[in-house]
């Protein structure tokens, strides 16, 4: 970490990283606003809405574990929390960020449970995008990979979540199977999901 | 870790570009955001209110 991903801006690949949010990153979340422009749209107007209180609630999820000092700013950090305590549970967020795009383009919180999976409590990318008042593609799947690859990297052997009914299909198209209210990405799929983002067709 | 675009050859930007094309379809419409906000997982305890101490009658001056 930071992790430099490709992502689609009007048509052309451009760069994005990806790395541990900070308390300034969470705060500058938590003030996303819905753009007025998406008045006349509801269907835009309604995922930009998810996305501010997604940030939200992610935020106030944060001050919790920030407050039982199990919060990781850094994978460093993060290892050192599960060294200090295996069957601890610790929260971290995620932030992507690009020279091309003023503040934080999409945020995920991720659990690291008892157990050694990670959970994805809440992924939401800026509110312009899902309102695509911008023309951003593939950070929420880049997102969802690059948390793979940070399973990977820490060994878990699940990667899981909540589905609902908006996003069980996107779940489905990820993972070639139905999807109901849970979903697990097994070592196998961690493994696949995280050679995308690692993409063979660009290596160092 | 990615290669920086600008250090890419042209087979290898060709490369991303059609990797980049086949993870827009894999995306297709995403909703934006993944999570469930009525997530019983991520329910914590209502905070509890201290209880109010009985006022004590004043003392008759």
């Amino acid at each position: 970490m930071p992790l430099r991903f490709p992502v689609v801006k009007d048509g052309q690949t451009v760069e994005a990283l990806m790395s541990f949010a900070t308390d300034l990153d969470i705060r500058a979340v938590k003030r996303w606003k819905v753009s007025a422009k998406l008045s006349g749209k509801p269907v835009m107007r309604s995922r930009a809405a998810d996305a501010c209180e997604f940030a939200q609630l992610a935020a106030k999820r944060w001050r919790h574990y920030r407050d039982s000092k199990t919060f990781a700013t850094s994978l460093s950090h993060l290892k050192r929390l599960i060294s200090s305590n295996p069957q601890g549970e610790y929260c971290f967020h995620l932030k992507v960020t690009a020279d091309w795009f003023q503040g934080i383009l999409g945020a995920a919180m991720v659990r690291r449970t008892w157990c050694h999976h990670l959970m994805i409590d809440f992924l939401f990318v800026h509110p312009s995008i899902c309102g695509q008042l911008t023309n951003v593609k593939a950070v929420g799947l880049q997102m969802l990979q690059s948390a793979c690859l940070l399973a990977q990297e820490l060994d878990c052997k699940r990667v899981w979540g909540e589905a609902t009914l908006d996003s069980a299909p996107f779940y489905e198209r990820q993972l070639r199977r139905p999807v109901e209210d849970l979903f697990a990405i097994e070592k196998h799929e961690i493994r696949e999901f995280a050679a995308r983002v690692d993409n063979p067709a660009a290596k160092a | 870790m990615m290669k920086p675009l600008a250090q890419m050859t042209q087979a290898e930007k060709s490369r991303l570009t059609k990797h980049m094309q086949m993870l827009v379809e894999l995306e297709g419409d995403f909703p934006g955001v993944l999570g469930n906000k009525n997530s019983f997982f991520i329910a914590k305890p209502a905070p509890r209110r201290r209880r109010k101490t009985a006022k004590r009658p004043k003392a008759a001056a």
